[in-house]
């Protein structure tokens, strides 16, 4: 019964949760707050049984699952051929667990930091849930899209009322931009529903039929349709600006969702529809996502170096990192399948890696601004006298951050760069300028914030509660596991790395 | 023995346990970590002695097999370790000669430095175990990094380092010397390290494996084709650059002297006897690379290295600060290795490695107790006739300058001179048109030898002989404790007969077969240098007598010159003085070149990121709204006014679309995708 549904169970615990706390009073914050605890940590129980069975599991032949686990499929608008079916790959079961890990780190985080309307705003929090995981299980496109919809409004509310000075901009620039993009991306996903007539939205059959049509002006119209919905996610360079402002304006927890599995949304959605479905435009256009993710990384991290604000920093270099992703993409979708899979397994390491990393440095920069009240690095000072255990967190962090290695960080940044470089030769090196630059800001930063003399204003600060230590050691524990020993994330994504370099070979006639 | 040999991942393990435990049990052992640290590095050292001779007895093995290989004595292998595609890694640590005798270096260092630190620091030392946690670390990189079987794990113990470097230079945070020499440290490197990665990527893409043997069995091969061979040098060249970086090779050589900022033991070990070393023990162990590509690679190592050494020996002659004197030193003669590695001195670079980290890290240690005995005084000009004051410290600072300038019986002597061979010797083909240019590093390398036997005089006599110039510090001064000077002594011994070992001179008059163990244990398969016995007297002539002239002068200056005339003698020469005392402006060139460039590029771009990037999305929202006013205003007066039942349609739309632009957008999507829908159906009808 429940392995059956196990998808559906994972996906629409937080939504009971959600509908059963509208009916508390909001006085009741206790409980608020227990059942916002349980209604997240069950979805992170429930997929680990799906975690340990990963092997033993069928793996599905029918068309429309085709290399998918633990489908399930019920037919929903026959007219247009629109099934609810839900299937898990390598890309979206590491992204599920990663989201189930990160939402009661979250909770737990906004717990005794979020103190207004707390029932709103862990409501909004498991309805968030309910999209960030339904987006990664959904294999029909019409279901994704409600999915995809569906993160935009809690997000949009959770910047809007409980964010910061500037929260009405950040909160209406996050939900235009991200808005406009995926009405752009259903555009491109209607056309090719249309031009091929297969008369379902089924993802992967979509892609069966798309993946022949030849490479002409609307193919290329409906692929950079797809794509620039996804690249405002994700968030790709040009089309960054909304996160640094978003990022500045969230609370802590909602830096740490935003950051960790939100911008994964894009990535994924490149790697499950935008090249899966037109592998052929892709290959034609791979030199320009190539350049915009070599810029992204050189130049992000070149932009985090001249920022006064520490958070504004970490989001940079969310930029930066993304970056990586997207180059090692770009290089899986030009190169024969042997090392396009390098490229690519490394590349979507880099996005686990980060969803790991970037939340916890969020987390270590609001540990800062909860007690100083700033994130100006001129202000902030000597952070390792006054409060030691959080100032080694958060250098840990940043070296993890900046790539050193036996931290998961540099597994995926070399991995990818080591299945780029094939395809795309020296201009890797653009990159490693970037990732000098990287390390010279982070080493900047924690001179500013954690080294020289301690500060007088800052005497006698609490260091780290319990409560910080429970949501920074499993990131911590995670990041140097797989820093150390990665065979088991890449193990997982071999399967779906292979069929995807192999589908953006055979277009390409490798 | 066999038992030591077969376990000899164990002296890996034992430092990191060691920095594990005193992490974990800070506040339980405060000062009772150098115990633990030290004891458990004193295992490991003579776990690696048994180790050593076990090798030894091992016959042939450790160094015979082809291709610039040497197979390994003993290999373990976490097979399959991670799935890159299709390709699987393994990670493998391995032991053969040279493994096995810097197992050696790095514990006896490792060991000298823990017991010495113990008395070093003062009592109210705040970051005792921060130092001893990050000191064994530290010592696992090391260890990792000769023991690893791939280019691999060999950059992961390299970058280790490289973070206990920083960790161990920003010791005294607090300062901002530490601080500023830190970061300059581990950036500069950094840039040497993209350099090796890309060399790694290259490899890779080209060779698809990353491990010593396997590289020695494809790459023969591969350079069989020009186009591949070219490809490949340029990779070497790259993973040379790493080198440059660790081995602060110029021009990034910069880092070093200010690493000096930390404590001095630390520096003893980091900067001075292994970290640095390592960017010589890559190229070492990468010589499957380096001696197959195109030989342009190898000439530009030996003429880096060789310009390195006289560069940076110049320096040194100028220098007030006795711990900047050693830095420069250092980089003189890790230039001096590498230098021997491009000219093919396989066996000699690393001799002189070994033999350097003996005497290199006993005159760091030395310096640590003359500074720490002259309440941190490390300026050379307030310091005088300290022998007195400090004999045992400074009878082993004799030892170790003996060495380092090649007095003939002292351990550097003998290195030296087998790299000065190496040197004399070479002729690569592609320079065979410009014989002066091959002989262009061996020029090189014997001035850098007059020099260091020159700049070692100046600083040993201002440190220890003549006149004390304060007194009040000089009254103070007091030898050493014992747990500073028995390490003292423990790395005299190796740095005065490690030499003895391969002897070739002696040997040719007595025949002693154990005087030549050592270059049979360092041999490499492919590389063999011919020189007659006459040419080896020529050069250790040479040699020689470079190093007496070196000292003569020195004395002469320093002890029988007035000041006042040496004075006369720095005017004279004023511009080149000033030249090499602000060490040719290489500092500042980059702070203008490349630290002001970056920042105001960064700024730049900060500045676009926010004007020009964000603004025109912020435009296009303003366009948005403009186009939602300019529609209800055209909606008001000029439909309205046309006819009344239209506008009522079109005000309703206007203000759907004001609304868009304030958030209020769900219908504005729904809109438009009905309307694209509507659009692509009819289209579809239409055509």
């Amino acid at each position: 019964m429940f392995m059956e549904h196990a998808l559906t169970w994972i996906v629409f615990t937080p939504l009971v949760f959600a509908l059963v706390m509208m009916f508390i009073p909001k006085t009741q914050e206790k409980v608020l707050w227990w059942l916002a605890g349980i209604g997240t940590l069950l979805p992170l129980l429930f997929s680990l049984p799906l975690a340990a069975g990963w092997y033993s599991a069928p793996v599905s032949t029918e068309p429309w699952a085709e290399g998918m686990r633990y489908v399930e499929r019920v037919l929903w608008i026959k007219e247009i051929g629109v099934h609810y079916t839900l299937g898990v790959d390598g890309f979206a079961f590491t992204m599920l667990v990663l989201s189930c890990l990160l939402f009661p780190l979250a909770i737990l985080a906004s717990y005794g930091y979020i103190k207004e309307r707390v029932k709103d705003y862990l409501v909004l929090m498991l309805i968030l849930m309910v999209g960030t995981n339904g987006v990664f299980v959904s294999l029909d496109f019409m279901l994704f899209y409600v999915f995809w919809e569906i993160v935009l409004l809690p997000m949009y509310f959770l910047i809007g009322i409980w964010g910061g000075p500037r929260r009405s901009y950040a909160a209406i620039k996050f939900f235009l931009y991200t808005l406009l993009g995926s009405v752009v991306m259903l555009v491109g996903a209607i056309y090719l529903y249309v031009r091929t007539g297969v008369q379902t939205f089924n993802m992967l059959q979509m892609a069966d039929a798309t993946s022949g049509l030849p490479v002409d002006g609307l193919t290329t119209f409906a692929f950079f349709a797809l794509l620039i919905g996804f690249a405002v996610k994700v968030p790709m360079f040009p089309f960054h600006t909304w996160l640094p402002d978003a990022h500045v304006e969230a609370p802590t927890p909602v830096s740490m969702l935003l950051a960790g599995i939100l911008l994964k949304l894009g990535s994924y959605a490149m790697v499950r529809i935008s090249h899966p479905m037109l592998p052929q435009v892709a290959r034609n256009y791979a030199w320009l996502l190539f350049a915009a993710g070599v810029t992204a990384v050189v130049y992000a991290a070149a932009a985090a170096m001249a920022q006064k604000d520490f958070k504004k920093q970490v989001a940079y270099s969310s930029v930066s990192h993304m970056g990586f992703f997207v180059m090692a993409l770009a290089a899986a979708s030009v190169l024969e399948p042997e090392l396009g899979q390098i490229a690519l397994a490394g590349g979507y390491f880099v996005t686990i890696a980060h969803g790991l990393i970037s939340p916890a440095f969020f987390f270590a920069v609001g540990m800062f601004y909860e007690r100083t009240h700033t994130r100006d690095l001129d202000k902030l000072g000597g952070m390792f006298l006054t409060v030691p255990v959080i100032s080694f967190m958060t250098a840990f962090i940043a070296f993890a951050n900046l790539g050193l290695p036996g931290m998961a960080g540099f597994i995926g940044e070399f991995i990818a760069l080591t299945g780029t470089y094939p395809a795309f030769g020296l201009w890797v090196l653009i990159a490693g300028v970037g990732m000098v630059l990287t390390a010279a800001w982070h080493l900047l930063t924690m001179r500013n914030v954690l080294l020289g003399p301690a500060k007088k204003e800052y005497a006698g600060l609490a260091d780290v509660t319990w409560k910080e230590k429970l949501i920074f050691a499993p990131l911590a524990v995670l990041i140097v596991l797989f820093g150390v020993w990665p065979a088991p994330v890449l193990n997982i994504l071999a399967q779906s790395v292979e069929t995807l370099s192999q589908v953006l070979a055979i277009v390409g006639g490798n | 023995m066999d038992f030591f040999l077969n376990n000899f991942w164990v002296v890996l393990a034992l430092p990191l346990f060691a920095s594990a435990f005193i992490a974990m049990f800070a506040r339980q052992l405060r000062r009772k970590a150098w115990i633990v640290g030290s004891g458990l590095m004193g295992v490991a050292l003579l776990w690696s002695l048994a180790v050593l001779a076990g090798v030894t007895g091992n016959g042939e093995a450790g160094h015979a097999a082809a291709n610039y290989l040497t197979e390994p004595v003993r290999h373990l292998v976490w097979k399959n370790w991670a799935s890159w595609g299709p390709y699987q890694i393994d990670l493998g640590l391995m032991v053969d000669n040279l493994t096995a005798i810097m197992m050696v270096v790095v514990t006896l260092v490792s060991f000298a430095v823990q017991v010495y630190s113990q008395g070093y620091f003062e009592a109210n030392e705040k970051r005792f175990t921060r130092f001893y946690s990050a000191i064994n670390l530290f010592s696992v990189g090391m260890l990792g990094l000769v023991m690893a079987d791939n280019l691999f794990l060999l950059l992961v113990s390299w970058e280790i380092m490289g973070l206990c470097s920083y960790l161990l230079i920003g010791h005294w945070y607090e300062q901002e010397w530490p601080r500023y020499g830190q970061i300059k440290a581990f950036l500069t490197t950094r840039v040497g390290d993209i350099g090796l990665m890309l060399g790694i990527w290259m490899i890779f893409a080209e060779t698809r494996q990353l491990t010593w043997d396997g590289l020695a069995t494809t790459i023969p091969q591969l350079v069989q084709n020009p186009g591949t061979a070219a490809v490949l040098a340029l990779a070497a060249f790259f993973i040379f650059t790493g080198a440059i970086g660790k081995s602060a090779q110029f021009p990034l050589h910069v880092w070093l002297p200010d690493a000096m900022a930390g404590p001095t033991p630390g520096s003893a070990i980091i900067h001075a006897a292994t970290m640095v070393a390592a960017g010589v023990y890559l190229v070492a162990r990468s010589f499957m690379i380096f001696g197959n590509v195109p030989e342009w690679v190898l000439i530009t190592v030996a003429f880096v290295g060789a310009f390195t050494s006289l560069f940076a020996a110049s320096i040194a002659t100028l220098r007030h600060d006795i711990k900047e004197v050693l830095a420069y030193s250092t980089i003189s003669q890790l230039g001096y290795m590498i230098m021997a590695l491009g000219v093919g001195g396989w066996a000699a670079g690393n001799f002189h490695m070994v033999t350097h980290a003996f005497f290199k890290s006993l005159l760091f240690l030395a310096a640590g107790s003359v500074i720490a005995a002259h309440h941190h005084n490390q300026l050379l000009h307030k310091m005088g006739g300290l022998r007195k004051k400090l004999p045992i410290t400074f009878a082993t600072w004799m030892v170790g300058y003996l060495a380092l300038i090649g007095f003939p019986g002292f351990s550097g002597f003998f290195s030296k001179d087998e790299l000065l061979l190496a040197a004399y010797g070479w002729m690569p083909a592609a320079l065979a048109g410009m014989p002066w240019l091959a002989k262009l590093p061996f020029v090189m390398a014997l001035i850098t030898a007059f020099l260091t036997a020159y700049y070692m005089t100046r600083a040993t006599y201002l440190a220890f002989f003549g006149e004390p110039r304060d007194m009040e510090l000089y009254e103070h001064a007091h030898e050493s404790p014992k747990v500073m000077t028995i390490p003292l002594i423990l790395l005299a011994i190796p740095a005065a007969i490690s030499g003895w070992f391969w002897a070739a001179l002696p040997y040719h008059f007595t025949h002693a077969e154990w005087m030549k163990s050592m270059e049979r244990f360092l041999h490499l398969p492919g590389i063999e240098h011919s020189v007659t016995f006459a040419q080896e007297l020529q050069v250790t002539g040479m040699a020689t007598t470079a190093a007496f002239l070196g000292i003569f002068v020195g004395w002469l200056l320093y002890a029988k010159v007035k000041p006042a005339t040496r004075a006369a003698w720095i005017e004279a020469g004023k511009p080149l003085y000033t030249l090499v005392r602000n060490k040719y402006y290489v500092d500042e060139f980059y702070e203008v070149a490349v630290i002001r460039t970056t920042q105001a590029a960064s700024r730049f771009i900060a500045w676009f990121d926010g004007a020009v990037v964000d603004g025109l999305v912020n435009f296009v929202g303003t366009l948005g709204t403009w186009i939602a006013d300019a529609s209800a205003w055209f909606d008001r007066n000029v439909v309205d006014a046309l006819v009344v039942m239209w506008a009522d349609i079109s005000r309703a739309v206007g203000s759907a679309f004001r609304r868009l632009a304030t958030g209020y957008i769900q219908q504005y999507m729904v809109t438009f995708a009905a309307a694209v829908v509507a659009c692509v159906i009819l289209f579809q009808v239409f055509s």
